[in-house]
């Protein structure tokens, strides 16, 4: 079972090396097959047993013996989903561009760093794997980014992201330190403790690394602009994948250590997530370029699902575990519309876009069900973790619930604009020429598109695999602190 | 069991057949529509007989969500409220599917307009169906999303997709009001069933009423019930989110007669109903709803006063209408509401098809100062018109008459001064309405010369519904007689609703009034039709057509610009956001976001320029030589410890 781990690996160096003639089907192929094996995973991921890191001796994938360990927790599982699923839709999309065998090989690479991420429980493992999965999208965005300022943008990428990892490395050499733990095994490290300042420092390191990625505002500058000008390929791997390494960083490398946790810490996060949630809102409505909507969108919906993991609450738990596996499958769907548009019609921006219903219904419908997920209508998949995160917040404190409870009016409004600009109204100049959507493309938004009424009409079935991992960190923080 | 189901799926199958084939059937998917709703009316009917015989069902269908210790179903609950509302829904919807196979015959887009429909008698059907507050939320957003694609159904039109914009918008600001609500619920009571809300709200009641304080502070009724009614005030556009009910006059017009008048907005009236105990058990809220409701009923006749397009003025009665029904519920008359809830159901969905028809007959012409003397051309649509309009104004005997006297009646009971502002009411009801009767019926033609030669009675799948309207327009009244003119078989529908969780809990309400004021009362509202309309009519017929289009001033022109609102909000509340939203993306994102890294970035880069001198590489390379890397040390690690 370690091979889950290993073929993406051995399938980057194969396409490293392969021609270019052949590379898009056999990356294709194999981003497919490896789905497939994570649907077949997850079906196989029975939750009783392996819910948490303790588990590790019986880790669910990959046990091994010595001092480093890796194995999928329950949100970890839904994670390595997701990361494939990513994957192959990143490939996907590339179908009808050419990129050369480099660009296959690093995002298989990436894929290897990220399930390595997803299921390290060794905290020297859990960093190499982070910065690993860096230096692919760093290439990506710089080699076949577009726009002016490339050069700019990819550095102010490259230094936020870099501070961000350092943080998380003297975070945990700082526990190591002052907890005297020789070991850097979560299950070692989770025995011990340490209190007073150096727990706080220690929380504000992470959250500092983790916020980043994220990101959690106002940490977020380098993100439209790399969003922007990454190829949607790489945008679909950060916005989908990559921003989730950090709230699966918070859920599995700083709640559990939360010995004592500082009240005003949790609050100040809290507060500055909610402000990214409206203040993302807020700026998305009135951008013309559909790539920075989608950018200060995602900015909004995930410092929600940040507010709902620092409740510290069992619904906040399960709102973000949802939520981030719903949010990825959201946002892979709403820039790979915007990815077809923009190759359909030669334009993203909203003011040169017009009528795209009438040229091509039915990719309209499909869209707009993924919009609708995104604008978190009962009965597609958007709905209940919002709703659940939104509970969470709102247990924790009631005016700051009702505050975050505005996403919900000012997500529709940008999102109905997006569709009424670009789908609805007469046909435009740039959308009189819209070259038909091709087959592909229409299966993967129809597939998206299911998913966002499957997860949304029975949320239970991803809501029960997590139970039990939630209820865990719940009771972990309960005992803690009392 | 299996009738719920029907009922249910009925609506989505013809939503998925008119969706996916629905270019491919033409005017057969308006077939295919309008039976899948007469399916679930079958059911309905079905269901209410059961529901007389074996009373109230739950229909549990699976777990849509569970969180420790809250338990949220996919369940529907099938009691005398839901049935009423199903007969409603589906019965009104049926005839007005059948219309629209005629109406939109000759529209390209007829398989989706279907689709739409039935998604939305769907979406309907769940709200009033829904055991508990989430079934119910996902019915409530369900109906204003398809609310707001068939505002935008003619999608081409910049303007109606902005319409239909501001109606989702202006309807979500209701709808976090009642997903607070809903918060609060679960926060204090554990549970967001219907049944158990009503109970402890009925267990608090019975305590109050012996003088106990009960098990709940009274502020949390208070509070919830406030979330509660935000979500209704959006969905039945009430004061201050009204607006986007007069725009949504941009969709067709069997569209406005089923969702902007039948049914859509009494949502709001269907959810105080449904938790009548727990807004019982706040009285400031019901004084609240009192006096929203009042100021909404008369601020809507009004402005409807001066309106020259048959949809917005018919529009504006709906907003006063519903404000009637919420002032109702506001001195604690449910069923009133209830029971002018349903006869406006007939004659405002009679009233808006006969509207249609006549714009069908005016080639699409909407203002009546452009109409006059169609009585004689459109004979049919004129004679129900003008039943539609009886029975809105509360003419003697008509269905609209027995409602509206038992809402001012309950008026008079609580308050001689509500009566009165009641009564003043629908004294501007009368005379707007009788404008547009007699501005579009009677007098000379005032259209082009092209539109006269085309007038001509609509097709027959539009006027059988017309007259089918008509009828229960008339006789809607004796589904809840009064006492004094029903006798023994009165308030039938009062005592069929009263037998739901949260009325039962309620306490009789009992009549102060004798039965000479009871008398008193309605000869005075029959006398106030009868003289003012009759006023009105003639007023209105022997207006010479020139100083019907003089331009208007002072206070009719305040009116004729529905009193400046929709300027205001987009002054106070649209423009700043968009100043915000512009703000934030160049300036604070500029000077104070990016500069949080930018110190950062010199430092590296200029650490940076030192070390490039050491590399020279192309990365491709460097990635290379890390993935070889990684699997000498993974496969180091797996095999050798």
């Amino acid at each position: 079972m370690q091979l889950i781990l290993i073929l993406p690996l051995l399938v980057a160096l194969a396409a490293f090396f392969l021609p270019k003639k052949l590379v898009k089907e056999f990356s294709l192929a194999f981003s497919g097959a490896f789905f497939l094996l994570s649907i077949y995973v997850l079906s196989q991921y029975n939750p009783l047993n392996y819910y948490n890191f303790t588990y590790y001796q019986e880790a669910f994938l990959l046990g091994t013996g010595g001092s480093l360990h890796i194995g999928l927790d329950s949100i970890g599982v839904l994670m390595f989903v997701l990361t494939n699923f990513v994957v192959f839709y990143a490939n996907l999309m590339s179908w009808s561009k050419s990129y050369s065998s480099s660009f296959y090989g690093c995002i298989f690479l990436m894929q290897f760093a990220l399930i390595g991420v997803f299921s390290s429980l060794n905290a020297i493992l859990f960093y190499f794997f982070w910065e690993l999965a860096l230096l692919p999208i760093y290439y990506i965005v710089y080699k076949w980014g577009s726009g002016k300022d490339l050069n700019k943008t990819f550095v102010r990428f490259f230094v936020f992201t870099f501070v961000g990892s350092l943080c998380i490395l003297a975070a945990f050499i700082l526990f190591s330190l002052e907890t005297k733990s020789g070991s850097f095994e979560i299950v070692e490290m989770a025995k011990n403790s340490m209190t007073g300042k150096s727990q706080i420092i220690f929380t504000i390191l992470l959250i500092i690394g983790f916020g980043v990625k994220i990101p959690i505002f106002p940490l977020h500058s380098w993100q439209a602009a790399t969003y922007r000008k990454a190829p949607s390929e790489g945008t679909i791997l950060l916005s989908g994948i990559m921003l989730k390494m950090g709230l699966f960083g918070l859920l599995r490398w700083l709640v559990p250590f939360q010995d004592e946790a500082n009240p005003l810490i949790q609050k100040a996060i809290l507060i500055l997530a909610i402000a990214g949630v409206i203040y993302g809102a807020v700026i998305a409505l009135r951008r013309n370029d559909m790539k920075l909507i989608a950018a200060f969108s995602s900015l909004s919906h995930v410092g929600l699902i940040a507010a709902g993991i620092f409740s510290y609450k069992f619904l906040g738990f399960q709102g973000s575990a949802l939520q981030m596996l719903v949010h990825g499958i959201n946002i892979v769907g709403i820039f790979y519309i915007i990815d077809v548009i923009e190759r359909s019609a030669g334009t993203r921006y909203l003011t040169e876009l017009g009528g795209i219903a009438s040229k091509a219904p039915v990719f309209s419908t499909l869209a707009f069900i993924i919009i609708l997920g995104s604008i978190a209508v009962p009965l597609t998949n958007g709905f209940p973790g919002e709703f659940l995160l939104l509970m969470s917040v709102f247990m924790y404190n009631p005016i700051v619930g009702c505050i975050a409870g505005i996403t919900i009016i000012l997500g529709a409004a940008y999102m109905l604009r997006v569709f009424q600009r670009a789908f609805m109204g007469e046909v435009s100049e740039q959308v009189t020429n819209f070259k038909p959507v091709s087959t592909i493309d229409l299966c993967a938004l129809g597939f998206i598109a299911i998913l966002v009424l499957a997860l949304g009409i029975y949320p239970q079935y991803i809501l029960d695999i997590t139970a039990n991992g939630s209820q865990y960190l719940t009771n972990l923080l309960e005992l803690k602190n009392n | 069991m299996i009738l719920a189901k029907i009922l249910i799926l009925s609506p989505i199958i013809g939503f998925l057949i008119n969706l996916i084939l629905g270019k491919k059937l033409g005017k057969t998917s308006g077939i295919i529509g309008t039976v899948a709703v007469f399916i679930s009316f079958i059911c309905a009917i079905l269901m209410f007989r059961k529901v007389a015989a074996e009373g109230a069902y739950e229909v549990p269908l699976f777990t849509w969500m569970h969180i420790s210790t809250l338990h949220i179903g996919f369940s529907l609950w099938i009691d005398q409220l839901s049935t009423w509302m199903m007969l409603i829904i589906t019965g009104i919807g049926t005839l007005i599917h059948l219309y629209s196979i005629g109406y939109m015959s000759h529209d390209k887009g007829i398989g989706r307009f279907f689709a739409y429909l039935n998604l939305f008698i769907f979406s309907m059907l769940m709200l009033v169906v829904g055991g508990n507050f989430i079934m119910l939320f996902i019915g409530w957003e369900g109906v204003g999303l398809c609310s707001y694609l068939l505002i935008g159904f003619w999608f081409k039109n910049v303007e109606y997709g902005h319409a239909a914009r501001k109606a989702f918008i202006m309807n979500r600001i209701g709808d976090l009001g009642l997903l607070i609500g809903i918060f609060l619920c679960i926060q204090n009571f554990g549970t967001i069933n219907f049944n158990e809300i009503n109970s402890i709200a009925a267990a608090d009641l019975a305590l109050k009423a012996t003088g106990q304080s009960g098990l709940y502070q009274p502020y949390i009724y208070t509070a919830i019930t406030l979330c509660l009614f935000i979500g209704a005030m959006g969905k039945s556009a009430q004061i201050p989110l009204y607006t986007w009910l007069p725009d949504a006059m941009a969709g067709p017009t069997p569209v406005s007669a089923l969702i902007h008048a039948a049914t859509m907005v009494t949502a709001g009236i269907y959810l105080v109903v449904r938790n009548a105990a727990l807004f019982e058990m706040a009285p400031f809220t019901l004084n609240f709803i009192l006096i929203i409701g009042m100021a909404t009923s008369i601020l809507g006749a009004l402005i409807g006063l001066f309106q020259n397009d048959i949809k917005k003025v018919l529009a504006y009665s709906t907003v006063s209408q519903l404000g009637l029904m919420f002032v109702a519920l506001g001195v604690g008359a449910y069923t009133s509401a209830m029971f002018h809830l349903t006869t406006h159901a007939f004659f405002k969905a009679l009233l808006f098809l006969g509207a249609g028809s006549v714009i069908h007959a005016m080639s699409g012409e909407q203002n009546i100062l452009s109409m006059g003397g169609l009585r004689k051309k459109i004979k049919l649509t004129h004679l129900t018109f003008a039943i539609g309009t009886l029975a809105i104004i509360g003419a003697p005997l008509m269905s609209g008459f027995f409602s509206k006297d038992e809402i001012l009646e309950k008026l008079y009971n609580h308050s001689p001064i509500v009566w009165g502002f009641g009564l003043a009411s629908a004294m501007i009801t009368i005379i707007y309405m009788v404008r547009v009767y007699t501005l579009t019926f009677w007098g000379n033609f005032r259209g082009t010369k092209e539109q006269e030669s085309h007038l001509h009675e609509s097709p027959s799948s539009m006027t059988l519904p017309l007259i089918i309207l008509a009828i229960l327009s008339i006789f809607g009244g004796i589904f809840n007689l009064p006492h004094l003119i029903g006798g023994g078989s009165s308030q039938k529908m009062a005592h069929w609703l009263s037998q739901i969780d949260s009325l039962k809990a309620i306490p009789a309400h009992i009549s102060h009034l004798s039965h000479n004021t009871e008398k008193l009362l309605m000869l005075i509202a029959t006398a106030v039709v009868i003289i003012l309309g009759l006023f009105a009519f003639l007023k209105f017929k022997k207006q010479p057509s020139d100083e019907l289009t003089q331009p208007r001033l002072g206070f009719s022109l305040w009116g004729e610009n529905k009193f400046y609102v929709d300027e205001l909000y987009h002054n106070i509340f649209v423009k700043p956001l968009e100043s915000l939203a512009d703000f934030c993306f160049y300036y604070i994102e500029h000077y104070f976001i990016q500069p949080i890294v930018f110190g950062g970035t010199k430092l590296f880069y200029g650490a940076g320029q030192l070390l490039r001198i050491a590399q020279n590489g192309n990365i491709e390379y460097y990635l290379v030589y890390i993935s070889i890397a990684a699997v000498i040390l993974l496969t180091t690690i797996m095999f050798v410890f």
